[in-house]
């Protein structure tokens, strides 16, 4: 019997998302991906994945779900707390944000709503059993692309995973895991930041921005001080390609960052684009956050990857055993000191030190 | 040939041919389309993943850990200034059955009387000309088609339509398209077309492709039924719509 995890309910616009789906554009198809890759990267390296494998995002609230078949280790990425209720009953035992958790058959982990922040992920150990569609994971429900048939999660969903049986060890934890949030936001000038008078540009950096309720994985709808094209301009342009991150002005003078499922050509002028190191902290953009946009150089924009580069890889060193408190302690010891040399040496390669001739 | 560099983040430039439009414009892009594809193919430009067409630019996606962004923005540049290369004269036309009855059509009406042609009219001249595919680009599968008859030429509507049936055909200025998904739209809706334009199953996921060309055949509301339920039920192929490959 394979091992499946089960939604048992799905949260809000929960989704099977990696790294997105690369060079499709050419046929309409939009990139979709992971709505914060810093998140999904530090959350697989927690269950020792590699980077960018398929994890289940949610945004805002969280889903609950159970092991069916065996036995999975989770990873909580983000911001997130949840709770685990055993199967063989007992309290309810607190997950902590950045931890791996790992159920046994029947067990239920109930993701609890996101106090701070926009978007969380479960990661699985090993990763989940999916088929790609056009070579990603990636769920995008218009055109019913990846994920599990096309769509976003629903109670009742199966999704198998890889491994049959988690790996021996103790249950980890990121002990300085990096943040994602931020007021400022990094943009470069163009492709139509020459519709705007440099008052307007002005205005576009000095001013805060609220995030407003219309929030999406398609685009961030903000409200501030209208912004007016040069009136020779006005705000229709032949239509030309689109980035998630591209910050377009329509008539209303109010800013859309597009975002992770934009569609992949636009008709308003773009005031400016989010560099890559900042597109992370707009999938944790919440209604009623405030934030402030800055111009940098292309120059600036490279040092700014590097340096994430550099923090994301003192994150994932600051990775640890975790012994847990409470129960957690008693099912680490019981696993790992009682049964692991017993049981588990029977099964090829899984006892630590065993040869496989 | 003139052309502009435009920044969009430390990940993407377009490239925009300024000064051309329509049917030149998108075999413009088609044609350095081509030249870039052949570029990255061949590895020369390692880090480029991703390259979007619009009707008179090119959007080029890169990976700023692998690409040098200046570079790529220069061997691009260098590759438009090029003279581009002629296509070969050969054109897939499509034949695509479109119902212009009913609530199949809901601003068929609209568009007769702010045209001063009658409904059958309309219907004759959108029905008659054979029309360049200038793009593929903004859903998956949805094909900007042109340049339609200057008679119905509008612009989009004021208020855009938060729900467009999957399979309406829809005019606006110089342009005509039929939405492949259900999405919000501002496009004027004036026939419906039972045929699928994208499968993420088949070898090419997109039906069409741009440079070639599609012609309208006007059905009833009855065929219409019949011809969506044998493509539902894969009695026709999609792919039986392409009528021939003849000289363009």
């Amino acid at each position: 019997m394979s091992v499946v995890l089960k939604i048992l309910s799905p949260g809000i616009l929960s989704s099977l998302q990696d790294e997105g789906r690369k060079g499709f554009a050419g046929f309409g198809v939009p990139r979709s991906g992971a709505a914060d890759t810093l998140s999904l990267r530090l959350g697989n390296a927690l269950v020792g994945n590699a980077p960018f494998e398929t994890a289940l995002e949610f945004r805002f609230l969280g889903p609950k779900v159970i092991a069916e078949g065996g036995r999975i280790r989770l990873g909580l990425a983000g911001d997130v707390t949840a709770e685990l209720n055993l199967a063989d009953g007992g309290d309810s035992i607190a997950i902590k944000p950045w931890q791996s958790v790992t159920l046994d058959d029947g067990d239920v982990l109930s993701v609890e709503p996101l106090k701070n922040g926009a978007t969380g992920y479960l990661t699985v150990e090993g990763g989940f059993d999916l088929a790609p569609v056009l070579d990603s994971c990636s769920t995008y429900a218009r055109a019913k692309l990846g994920g599990v048939n096309g769509l976003p999660l629903q109670a009742g969903d199966s999704i198998k995973v890889r491994l049959s049986h988690p790996r021996d060890g103790l249950e980890k934890i990121v002990s300085a895991p990096m943040l994602t949030t931020a007021e400022t936001i990094r943009v470069m000038a163009g492709p139509q930041d020459d519709y705007f008078s440099d008052d307007m540009i002005a205005k576009f950096t000095d001013q805060n921005y609220k995030v407003s309720s219309d929030v999406d994985r398609m685009g961030i709808r903000l409200e501030g001080d209208e912004l007016k094209p040069l009136p020779e301009k006005g705000s229709d342009l032949i239509s030309d390609g689109i980035v998630p991150g591209a910050i377009q002005v329509p008539g209303s003078g109010q800013p859309i960052i597009l975002f992770v499922d934009c569609q992949t050509i636009g008709g308003y002028p773009k005031i400016g684009a989010v560099i890559t190191s900042d597109l992370p902290l707009l999938g944790q953009l919440v209604p009623g956050n405030d934030i402030k946009f800055q111009y940098v150089s292309l120059d600036e924009a490279q040092a700014a990857r590097e340096e994430q580069k550099l923090e994301l890889d003192r994150a994932i060193s600051s990775i640890q055993d975790y012994f847990g408190e409470g129960v957690m302690d008693l099912k680490a010891l019981y696993e790992v000191n009682l049964i692991g040399g017993v049981v588990d040496a029977s099964l090829t390669g899984h006892f630590p030190g065993h040869l496989e001739a | 040939m003139d052309i502009r560099v435009l920044t969009l983040g430390d990940s993407a430039f377009t490239i925009e041919f300024p000064k051309l439009k329509g049917a030149i414009g998108a075999r413009s892009v088609r044609a350095l389309r081509g030249c870039i594809e052949q570029e990255v193919d061949e590895g020369r430009l390692p880090g480029v993943f991703d390259i979007i067409s619009a009707s008179r630019s090119l959007t080029v996606c890169l990976n700023p850990d692998i690409a040098n962004f200046n570079h790529v923005v220069e061997h691009v540049s260098a590759l438009a200034q090029k003279p581009l290369s002629k296509e070969d004269g050969h054109k897939e036309l499509w034949v695509l059955p479109v119902c212009y009855e009913g609530e199949l059509a809901p601003d068929l009406a609209e568009v007769a009387q702010r045209s001063g042609l009658s409904v059958e009219e309309v219907i004759n001249v959108h029905s008659s000309a054979i029309y360049d595919i200038f793009l593929i680009g903004f859903l998956p599968g949805f094909a900007f088609m042109g340049e339609i008859d200057a008679r119905l030429q509008f612009p989009r509507r004021t208020s855009p339509r938060v729900r467009v049936p999957a399979g309406s055909v829809g005019i606006a200025n110089e342009q005509t398209a039929v939405y492949p998904w259900e999405s919000p739209g501002g496009w004027h809706l004036i026939a419906r077309c039972p045929v699928p334009f994208f499968d993420s199953s088949w070898a090419q996921p997109s039906l069409l492709s741009p440079g070639g060309a599609v012609k309208f055949r006007p059905i009833t509301t009855e065929e219409y039924g019949d011809l969506a339920a044998d493509l539902a039920a894969e009695r026709i192929a999609p792919q039986s719509f392409l009528t021939m490959e003849g000289e363009g």
